[in-house]
Order: structure tokens, then sequence, then C-alpha cells
């Protein structure tokens, strides 16, 4: 849809930047969850090329948004991993059509750009849902610092694996983990090697 | 047979369809502990299918399913409730704000039906139950406005309308997607609007 992957990636970098400071509070979690509702439903827009995979998108997206939504008004543990489970496959789903739209254009237009960016930024906020759902499944699998295992730690855990930066403050320790950490590593260089080298060869046609 | 006629001839099963999908959907996020009704999409559904006196009769046979089952005789209250819904869907329907392609326009319809929801439930309530029937699956805002507010009262409006702005939207959102996903290829035409 027009300029869905630029709202896309506006959602998704408010998210990033906001995120850190929206985890103590209530209406911080409100507006994280608004925000997260925004990614869905910009994402569902943006990965859609007719009216009919738009509804299909738009179908998946409201089952995440339901979870969201409960897990905000009634935070059980059954509702929190529904609603991580859930985020996660429609975030994968998204990012794959938009990846698909991106890898097979004819032309290099800004919105392509848009979209591999946003792909990227997915790739982090899925890898982060996964790490958090195994922590949450498997408390100890992860090395917090004393933090405790929320979103905002897994998701800054996330990106700086993703990124290859890898600061060391939380780290794996379960196999499973460090196989995670692994694949999002690796993930993060191929994509990038993906999208880039695809771009070029774009351009020099 | 055209094919305004095949959708027609369907009208009474749709009906039962509509009530029979709002029934199930009520009672699952009810059993699931989910916080919203979730209980109006398939009515929203049937108004952008058949028509407005479509899809208030299978709103009305679902609140008559619930009142048997669930509510009792202040059903009335969510009966006039369902039918506010599926005449405000109508009403969005023929402005063109309910299509999937619009999405602005649908989440606008979604907050305005949820806004106003709120307001006649607010009206009714007193009326039928004698005082306010506070929804008690989401005392965190409760609490929350209570405390910003110092009203009890004025908490629970903004909770209700929080939970309905919130309900009202996705039912939309999700009536508008079955109407271009299933009706439509059934209507040959996009956007679905039986609203004329």
């Amino acid at each position: 849809m027009k300029r869905g992957l630029r709202v896309l990636l506006f959602a998704l970098l408010l998210i990033l930047f906001a995120y850190p400071l929206l985890a103590e509070s209530l209406v911080g979690k409100a507006v994280y969850v608004l925000l997260s509702t925004a990614v869905l439903l910009a994402g569902a827009y943006a990965s859609s090329t007719t009216r009919r995979v738009l509804a299909v998108a738009l179908l998946l997206a409201m089952p995440a948004m339901i979870a969201r939504w409960s897990d905000l008004f009634v935070p059980t543990r059954p509702m929190l991993i529904t609603a991580i489970a859930l985020t996660m496959f429609l975030y994968t789903y998204i990012a794959v059509l938009v990846f698909r739209r991106v890898l097979y254009t004819e032309e290099v237009h800004t919105d392509e750009i848009y979209g591999g960016l946003a792909v990227y930024i997915l790739m982090g906020f899925v890898w982060a849902d996964a790490c958090w759902l195994l922590e949450t499944a498997a408390p100890g699998s992860f090395f917090t610092s004393g933090e405790g295992a929320s979103q905002p730690i897994f998701t800054y855990y996330s990106f700086s694996t993703l990124m290859t930066v890898g600061y060391g403050d939380v780290r794996p320790i379960g196999a499973l983990a460090r196989s995670f950490a692994t694949f999002e590593a690796l993930g993060g260089i191929f994509f990038m090697a993906v999208f880039i080298s695809r771009l070029v060869a774009l351009v020099r046609r | 047979m055209s094919r305004g006629r095949k959708v027609a001839g369907s009208v009474p099963a749709l009906v039962i369809a509509v009530a029979t999908l709002d029934y199930l959907s009520a009672r699952s996020a009810d059993a699931l502990g989910i916080p919203f009704y979730l209980d109006t999409w398939a009515t929203s559904a049937g108004v952008l299918a058949a028509g407005l006196v479509p899809g208030i009769a299978g709103g009305a046979l679902y609140c008559a399913l619930m009142a048997a089952t669930m509510w009792g005789p202040t059903g009335i209250v969510w009966t006039i409730s369902t039918t506010n819904v599926a005449l405000l869907t109508w009403t969005f329907a023929r402005r063109g704000w309910i299509d999937v392609e619009r999405p602005l326009g649908l989440l606008s319809a979604g907050i305005v039906t949820g806004a106003l929801n709120t307001l006649l439930a607010a009206f009714l309530e007193p009326i039928v139950y004698g005082t306010r029937n506070p929804f008690d699956k989401s005392m965190l805002f409760r609490e929350l406005f209570q405390k910003s507010l110092g009203s009890w009262g004025g908490a629970l409006h903004l909770d209700d309308l929080l939970v309905e702005i919130t309900d009202k939207t996705v039912s939309i959102i999700v009536a508008a997607a079955i109407a271009a996903l299933l009706l439509e290829p059934l209507r040959g035409a996009p956007g679905a609007n039986a609203a004329e």
C-alpha cells in the first residue's frame, strides 16, 4: 500500500527509541502497546499488495492486537506468552512479505530502502520476542545482570546481538539461548549482505 | 439466479450465522479471560454483507441467546447497544469509512462507535440496573483513573471508554476484513457495502 513502508519504518523507529522509557509505569506500558498496535497495523498495510492479502494480514493482526491489549488490562502469564508468540508470528509474517517485495523489485525507490530497513528492525523485534519467550518458558536461559526478564531487556539484548555489538551485560547462558544468539548475529550480517548487494545490483542495471 | 438474489436468498442463514458467531466469540472471550466483549464483529459483518435489517436481526438474536443463557432480563441494554453498533456500521459503511484500504476511516469508525456505545451504556445502565454495571476485568486502569480523577464514577466511565474503543475498533477491522475476503467475491464487486 502507498506510503505503508515509510509509516511502518517510522512506527518501528519510534518504538525503538521509546521502549526503554516506557517500561515502568502502566501509562508507559499503555503507550508501548499503542505503538505496537501501530506497528501491527502499519505492517499489515505495508506488507500487502492486494485487497485480499491486506484482509488476511489484518485478520492475522487482530489476535496479536487483542492479546497485547489483554495483557495490558489483565497481566497473567498465559496472556503474556500468547501475546509474545502471536506478535512474533505476525512480525515474522510481515518481515517475510516486505523482504520478498524488496528482493523482487525491478527498480530501487525510497520505499524499497524503507522496506529493507523495516525488515532489519523487525528481525530485531522477532528475536527479542523469541528470547523473551524462551526466558519466560525456561527461566535462567539468560544472564540479565539482576534486572529481571522484561521486554526492554530482551529488546536491548536482541539489537546488540543483531548488530554484533555484544556489550555482555545481558548474555545467553542456556544451550538454546546460545543457539538463538548465533543465529541472530548470523542473520543480521547475512541480511545486510543480501540487502545491500541486491540494491547495488539493481542500481547497476 | 443473479448474485444479488443469491445473497438475498441466504438472509435467514446469515442472521443465524451472525448470532452464532457473536455468541461463540463472546463465550470464548469470557472463557479465555479476555477483557473485551468481542461480540459485535459478526453483527457488523452481517450489516456489510446483507444490509441494516439482517444485521440488526442477527445482533438481536445473539442478544436473545445471551439473555437466555447468561444476562437475564437486563440483556435489553446490550440489545440496544448491539442495535446501535449495527446502525453505526451501516452509517459508516455508507460514508465509505469501512473499507480495508482506508485505515483512518476504519480507526475513526471504531473509535466513534466505542465512544457512542459508552455514552449509550452510561445512559441506559442506571435505568435498567438501577446503578452502573462495572466491567470487572480491567481493574488496573480503573484504579489508575480513580487516583488521577479522585472519582470512582469518572474512573468507571473512562475505563468503559477504553475497553469499548479497543473492542469496537477490533470488531470493525475484523468485519471489514471479512467483507473484503469472503463477501466481495460473492457480490462480485469491491467495497462489499450492502448499505445502499
